[in-house]
C-alpha cells in the first residue's frame, strides 16, 4: 500500500489508499435518500388524533433519524481513516525515527540446515531471527519491510513492504530451519527483484537496503565463485547496498550418517536382511564418538558405539523381517554433535516372500541356462520363481508382476511387443537381452534402438557377428557394480570366460550407455542403461545351448556353463531391483514418482511426511499404462524423513519413502569473510549490532500513530449509536 | 349491512330483560319500576294524539277524532310518558371502522345497542326516538310508545349506511333544541370532533334539562394503536393517506388519544352526563347490562 504524504500538515498515512473505503460512508446517505419504504395500508377513523401525533413528533423524528444516519455516516469514515493509518508527523520535535526518510528493509534470512547449528542455546537461524528482529524494532516509523528465506530455491514470505511490525516479527517467527541447502544467487535475485518493485510502487520509501542474515557456509556461498553470479551480485550491489550479517563461529563439529543401505537387494522372511551404514566425522577433529542407533518403523533393533577417530566409520548391522510388507530402516546417531538434522539416514525395505522373474525364449530352450542360474532345482524355499516362455510369451501377458525379464535369442518383435517393454521398463523394470543365432539384427536395431529417436531401448547398436577368434572378458578394473563383487576373485571364473563368436557392440551414439564387460580386445560385450526408472542390459553373445554336435569352433561361448555365470545373472538381478526400488529414497528437495500404490486405478493417495502433515494427490490417469497402471508425483520434498504413501482412505500406515539430506551442507566450513567481494557491508554478531549505518534506526519516541485513536472513537460511535437506537426504538414502543 | 334480527341478540336481550332505562330527572320519584306517572290527570297538557294501540287506557280515545274519522286516537299528554328517550346514533363515514380484532364496526355496534335500547325502553311502555347524524342531522324518527314503532326503529336503523364527516358538536346543538320534550338523550358516536364542540352540544342538552347519556364507541385498534409496521392511514372521513412508521408514533398518538378521552369525560362529569367508554370488541349484552345496573344504583 501506498504512502500518501502531506495529506494534511502534520499527518501522513501509512496506507493512504485505504483512505477510499471512506466513500463508503456515503452508503447509508444513499440508502436513506433512496430507500423507498413499503406501507401497508389501512383505513382509519382516528385520523385527527394521528394528524396531531404526526405534527407533535414530526420534527423530532427527523432529529433522531439525521442524528443515527450522521453517527453512522462517521462511523464508517472513522474507520476508513483508521485503516488508512494516519500519522502524527511530529508536533515539533526531532525525532528523526518519526521524519527522517524511509527504509525499505528486505531481509534474506539463511534457512539451510546447516542453520540448525546450536553453536550456544540458540541455532544460528534463532540467533539471525533475534538479529532481524533488533533492527525491526530499531528501524524508523514508517519503513517497510520484505522477507526473503534463503533456501533451495529462495522463498518470499513477505514479497510487498509490511509496515507493521507485529505482522513482520510473527513472520520472521514462522522461519525454521528447511532440511536442504541454500542458493544465494537465488535469494539476492528475489530480494532484488522485491526492491525494484517496491521503488516502483512506494515511492515513500526513498531508500533500500538488503541485509543477509547467514553463517556462510561454505556450499551456500560458493555461488559467489561462479563468474556470472558474481557478476550479476555486483551490479545489483551497486544499485542497492547490502549488508551481511554473519552469525556462528568458525570453530564447529558435526558427524553425520552419509550411507545407509541393504548389502543384497532381496529381502524375504526367511533370512536376515543386512545393512552397512556409514558415519563419517565432518569436522576436523571432534566428535570422536557416537552412538549408531538403528530402528525399523520407529523400533529400535540395533545400537552400536562408534569410533569415528579415524572420520569414517561403516557400520554392518543385521535384521530379520517376520513377514513380507514395506519397512523404513533409519539409522540415527546420537549425543554427537549439536548439528541434528543430519545425524538421520532413512533407506525403505520392501521384504518380498519370492521375486518372479519372465525367460522368454527365441528357441526351444534357449533361456535353460538362465532358469538354472535363476533357480536352482534343489533349493527350497525358491525365493526366485523363473517363468519360461515361448517366442510369442510377450503378448498379452501383464509384466507387472515381473521383477526382470530375460530375452534369450529371441529373433525379433511385433512393434505392440516393444511398445509393451518400453512402458515396462519406463515403470522401474528390468530387461536382459541376450543374443544368439536367431536375433535379426536389422530388426532389432530398427524396433529397439533406432525406432525412437533419443529413447533408445537397446544400450548399444547391433553390428555384425565376429567369430575371428576366442576371446576372454575383461572386468574394465570392476568398475561397474555389475562385476564389482569379481574384484580379488580373480580365480572365480569371470576372466577365463571364453568368447567364441559375438556381435559387435556399439554403444557410441546411445545415451546413457555404460560397459559392464568388455572382451580383451576392447570391444564392449555387456552393455547397460538407464530407461525410466528400469534398466536395460545387453549381452553381445548367446547364452543358450548349443546343438548338440556343434563344433567348438561353432559356439557362440561356454559362459553359461562357467561358474561364474549365475553369480552374474544374480548381480544383473540384483541391480534390476536396485533400480526399482530407487525411487523410493530421494535427496531432499527432490521429487517422488511411482506408479500407483495398492490397487492398480486407485485414484487418490495420502502422503504423509515427516511432521505428521498429510497431503492428499490425485493420481495421474495419463501415465497410466498396461503393466504398471497409473503414475503421481510428489515434491519437491523439503523435509528429511519417512513420507507414508497409501491409498486415501486406507487405514495402513502407507509404504514408506525416504527423503535423506545432503550431507554436504553438514559440512560447516566458511567462507573467507575477508575475502568476501566488496559489495557486502560486513557485520559480524562480535561486533555488536546497534547501530545500523544509515538505517535509520537510532532514538526517538514512539511513533504516533492515530489509528488506534480513531479506532477507539469508532467503538464510541458504534455504542452512541447502539444506546440511541435503543433509546429511540424504546421511545416508539 | 348488518340483519335486523342480529340487532336483536338473544343473549342481550336476555341480559336487558328485568332492566330498565331510567329517567334521572324528568319525573321525580319514578324508581318503582312504575312507568306510568303517579301525577296522572293533574296539569297535565295536551301534547298530541297517536294513533290507538291495543292495550292503551280506553280513558284517553278521543271521541270526537273517532266520531270525525272514524279512527281510534288516544290523547297523548305532556306528563303521560315518564320516559321519553332519543337514541341519537352517529352514522358518519369514521363509524364504518372495524379494527383487525373487532367483530363489529362502530356503526353495527351502535345499530345494536340502539336496537337494544330501543326494545327496552319500548318494553317499559316508554317512548323512544332515533336521529341519525353525520355532519348534519340525517333522519329523524319521532318519540313513540307501543310494539309497532320497534319496527320503525329497526327500520330506520336497517337504512342507515355509514357516510360524510362527523360533525357532533353542531349537530348537539341542533338536536338540543329541537328535543322539546325533555327526556333521556342517549348518545352513540365515536364523538370525533373536536372536544370543545362535543362538550358545547352536550352542555346545551344539559341546559335543556335533559338526561344525557354518552356511549363513546371506540375500536380497541384505535384506543391502543397496535401497529408496528410502516402504515399508510386512509382516511374515511376525509380524502387523506398518512403514511408513517407506526412504531415511532405510536406514543405521540396515545398521548393524544388519551388527552382526548381525558378531555371529554372531564367535560360530561362537570355536566352530570353519563360517560360510558365501550370498546367495540366487548359483548354488548355486558356493556348495556353494567352501565344500567350502575345507572340504577347511582339514581337510588
Amino acid at each position: 500500500m501506498e504512502q500518501v504524504e502531506g495529506l494534511w500538515g502534520w499527518w501522513e498515512l501509512a496506507s493512504g489508499p485505504m483512505l477510499g473505503w471512506s466513500a463508503a460512508a456515503l452508503v447509508p446517505l444513499a440508502v436513506h435518500l433512496l430507500r423507498r419504504r413499503t406501507y401497508r395500508e389501512t383505513p382509519w377513523a382516528a385520523m385527527r388524533f394521528l394528524e396531531a401525533a404526526m405534527r407533535r413528533r414530526a420534527g423530532r423524528m427527523r432529529i433522531e433519524q439525521w442524528l443515527l444516519l450522521i453517527l453512522r455516516m462517521a462511523l464508517l469514515a472513522l474507520l476508513a481513516v483508521a485503516l488508512a493509518d494516519p500519522r502524527s508527523r511530529g508536533s515539533g520535535s526531532t525525532d528523526h525515527r518519526a521524519t527522517g526518510p524511509k527504509t525499505h528493509w528486505v531481509f534474506v534470512i539463511d534457512v539451510s540446515y546447516s542453520m540448525a547449528y546450536h553453536a550456544s542455546e540458540r541455532s544460528l537461524l534463532e540467533e539471525s531471527k533475534s538479529l532481524a528482529r533488533d533492527r525491526i524494532q530499531a528501524a524508523a516509523d514508517g519503513d517497510g519491510f520484505t522477507l526473503v528465506a534463503m533456501g533451495a530455491p529462495a522463498q518470499t514470505r513477505i514479497a510487498e513492504p509490511a509496515f507493521d511490525r507485529a505482522d513482520v516479527l510473527r513472520e520472521l517467527e514462522r522461519l525454521e530451519p528447511l532440511h536442504g541447502g541454500a542458493s544465494l544467487d537465488d535469494a539476492l535475485d528475489a530480494a532484488r527483484r522485491i526492491a525494484t518493485r517496491a521503488k516502483r510502487r512506494y515511492p515513500r520509501l526513498t531508500r533500500t537496503r538488503i541485509c543477509v542474515f547467514s553463517d556462510l557456509q561454505r556450499t551456500t556461498w560458493s555461488d559467489l565463485d561462479s563468474p556470472g553470479v558474481r557478476r550479476r551480485i555486483d551490479a545489483w550491489a551497486r544499485e542497492i547496498p547490502i549488508e551481511l550479517v554473519e552469525v556462528g563461529e568458525p570453530a564447529w563439529r558435526n558427524a553425520a550418517v552419509t550411507r545407509l543401505e541393504l548389502a543384497h537387494s532381496l529381502v524375504t522372511p526367511d533370512q536376515d536382511a543386512r545393512f552397512l551404514a556409514e558415519i563419517r566425522r565432518l569436522s576436523t577433529d571432534h566428535p570422536r564418538r557416537a552412538r549408531a542407533i538403528a530402528l525399523v518403523d520407529g523400533q529400535v533393533v540395533h545400537e552400536a558405539d562408534v569410533d569415528l577417530t579415524s572420520g569414517t566409520e561403516t557400520l554392518a548391522f543385521s535384521h530379520r523381517f517376520l513377514k513380507p510388507g514395506d519397512y523404513a530402516v533409519e539409522l540415527r546417531i546420537a549425543g554427537a554433535d549439536p548439528l541434528d538434522i543430519d545425524n538421520h539416514r532413512w533407506t525403505s525395505v520392501r521384504v518380498r516372500d519370492s521375486l518372479r522373474v519372465l525367460c522368454v525364449e527365441g528357441a526351444p530352450g534357449a533361456a535353460r541356462y538362465v532358469a538354472i542360474a535363476i533357480e536352482p532345482s534343489g533349493v527350497e524355499p525358491a525365493r526366485l520363481r523363473c517363468e519360461t516362455a515361448g517366442p510369442s510369451g510377450l503378448v498379452d501377458r501383464d509384466l507387472g508382476p515381473y521383477a526382470c525379464i530375460f530375452l534369450c535369442n529371441v529373433p525379433t518383435f511385433q512393434s505392440e511387443e516393444v511398445e509393451s517393454l518400453r512402458r515396462y521398463a519406463d515403470s522401474g523394470g528390468g530387461l536382459v537381452f541376450f543374443l544368439g543365432d536367431q536375433v535379426q539384427t536389422d530388426r532389432y536395431n530398427e524396433l529397439l534402438h533406432d525406432g525412437e529417436r533419443g529413447r533408445a531401448l537397446l544400450p548399444a547398436r547391433l553390428g555384425s557377428v565376429e567369430a575371428d577368434r576366442v576371446h576372454s572378458l575383461d572386468p574394465l578394473e570392476y568398475r561397474h557394480p555389475l562385476v564389482k563383487p569379481f574384484r580379488s576373485h580373480e580365480r572365480a571364473g569371470l576372466l577365463t570366460v571364453p568368447i567364441q563368436r559375438h556381435f559387435r557392440l556399439d554403444p557410441t551414439g546411445t545415451t546413457g550407455s555404460r560397459v559392464a564387460l568388455g572382451l580383451d580386445n576392447g570391444e564392449p560385450i555387456l552393455v547397460e542403461k538407464d530407461y525410466g526408472r528400469g534398466r536395460v542390459f545387453l549381452f553381445g553373445s548367446s547364452v543358450s545351448p548349443a546343438p548338440a554336435g556343434t563344433a567348438t569352433a561353432d559356439l557362440w561361448t561356454e559362459f553359461p556353463t562357467w561358474p561364474s555365470f549365475p553369480p552374474i545373472v544374480h548381480e544383473l538381478l540384483a541391480l534390476v531391483l536396485r533400480s526399482a526400488d530407487a525411487h523410493r529414497e530421494v535427496q531432499v528437495g527432490g521429487v517422488f514418482e511411482s506408479e500407483s500404490i495398492g490397487e492398480p486405478g486407485a485414484p487418490r493417495l495420502r502422503i504423509i511426511d515427516p511432521k505428521g502433515d498429510a497431503a492428499w494427490l490425485d493420481v495421474d490417469g495419463g501415465r497410466s499404462n498396461a503393466s504398471r497402471g497409473p503414475a503421481w508425483r510428489h515434491g519437491p520434498v523439503t523435509w528429511s524423513g519417512v513420507y507414508r504413501v497409501a491409498p486415501d482412505g486406507k487405514p495402513d500406515a502407507g509404504i514408506p519413502y525416504c527423503a535423506n539430506v545432503d550431507t554436504a551442507e553438514g559440512v560447516l566450513d566458511r567462507v573467507d569473510p575477508a575475502a568476501m567481494p566488496s559489495i557486502f557491508a560486513r557485520e559480524s554478531t562480535d561486533e555488536g549490532h546497534g547501530e545500523v549505518s544509515g538505517g535509520g534506526g537510532g532514538g526517538g519516541g514512539e511513533p504516533r500513530s492515530a489509528a488506534r485513536g480513531l479506532l477507539a472513537a469508532v467503538l464510541a460511535i458504534v455504542l452512541v449509536e447502539c444506546l440511541l437506537a435503543s433509546l429511540f426504538g424504546a421511545g416508539r414502543s | 349491512m348488518q340483519d335486523s334480527k342480529t340487532y336483536f341478540d338473544p343473549r342481550t336481550l336476555a341480559r336487558l330483560k328485568g332492566l330498565r332505562l331510567r329517567a334521572r330527572q324528568i319525573v321525580e320519584g319514578f324508581v318503582a319500576g312504575l312507568h306510568r306517572s303517579p301525577q296522572r290527570g293533574f296539569s297535565i297538557e295536551f301534547a298530541e294524539h297517536r294513533e290507538y294501540a291495543p292495550g292503551d287506557d280506553l280513558r284517553y280515545v278521543d271521541w270526537k277524532v273517532l266520531g270525525r274519522t272514524d279512527k281510534l286516537y288516544s290523547k297523548q299528554f305532556e306528563d303521560e310518558t315518564n320516559l321519553v328517550c332519543h337514541l341519537v346514533l352517529d352514522a358518519s363515514a369514521g363509524m364504518a371502522y372495524q379494527g383487525p380484532d373487532s367483530p363489529l364496526s362502530k356503526l353495527d355496534y351502535a345499530k345494536c345497542a340502539a336496537a337494544a335500547l330501543a326494545w327496552l325502553v319500548l318494553e317499559q311502555q316508554d317512548a323512544v326516538g332515533i336521529v341519525t347524524f353525520d355532519a348534519k342531522i340525517r333522519k329523524v324518527l319521532a318519540p313513540a310508545r307501543g310494539s309497532a314503532h320497534l319496527r320503525n326503529v329497526v327500520r330506520l336503523l336497517e337504512a342507515t349506511e355509514p357516510a360524510g364527516e362527523t360533525a357532533a358538536g353542531p349537530v348537539f346543538h341542533e338536536l338540543a333544541e329541537r328535543f322539546r320534550t325533555r327526556g333521556v338523550v342517549v348518545l352513540l358516536s365515536d364523538l370525533f370532533d373536536a372536544p370543545e364542540s362535543v362538550l358545547a352540544g352536550l352542555k346545551h342538552f344539559h341546559y335543556r334539562r335533559h338526561d344525557v347519556i354518552a356511549f363513546h364507541l371506540l375500536d380497541r385498534a384505535e384506543a391502543e394503536f397496535p401497529f408496528d409496521d410502516p402504515t399508510r392511514f386512509r382516511g374515511l372521513e376525509q380524502p387523506i393517506r398518512i403514511p408513517v412508521d407506526a412504531r415511532a408514533i405510536r406514543r405521540a398518538y396515545l398521548d393524544e388519544f388519551d388527552r382526548y378521552v381525558r378531555e371529554l369525560e372531564a367535560g360530561c362529569r362537570q355536566w352530570s352526563i353519563d360517560y360510558e367508554r365501550v370498546e367495540t370488541d366487548r359483548p354488548l349484552d355486558e356493556v348495556l347490562a353494567r352501565y344500567l345496573t350502575g345507572r340504577r344504583h347511582r339514581l337510588r
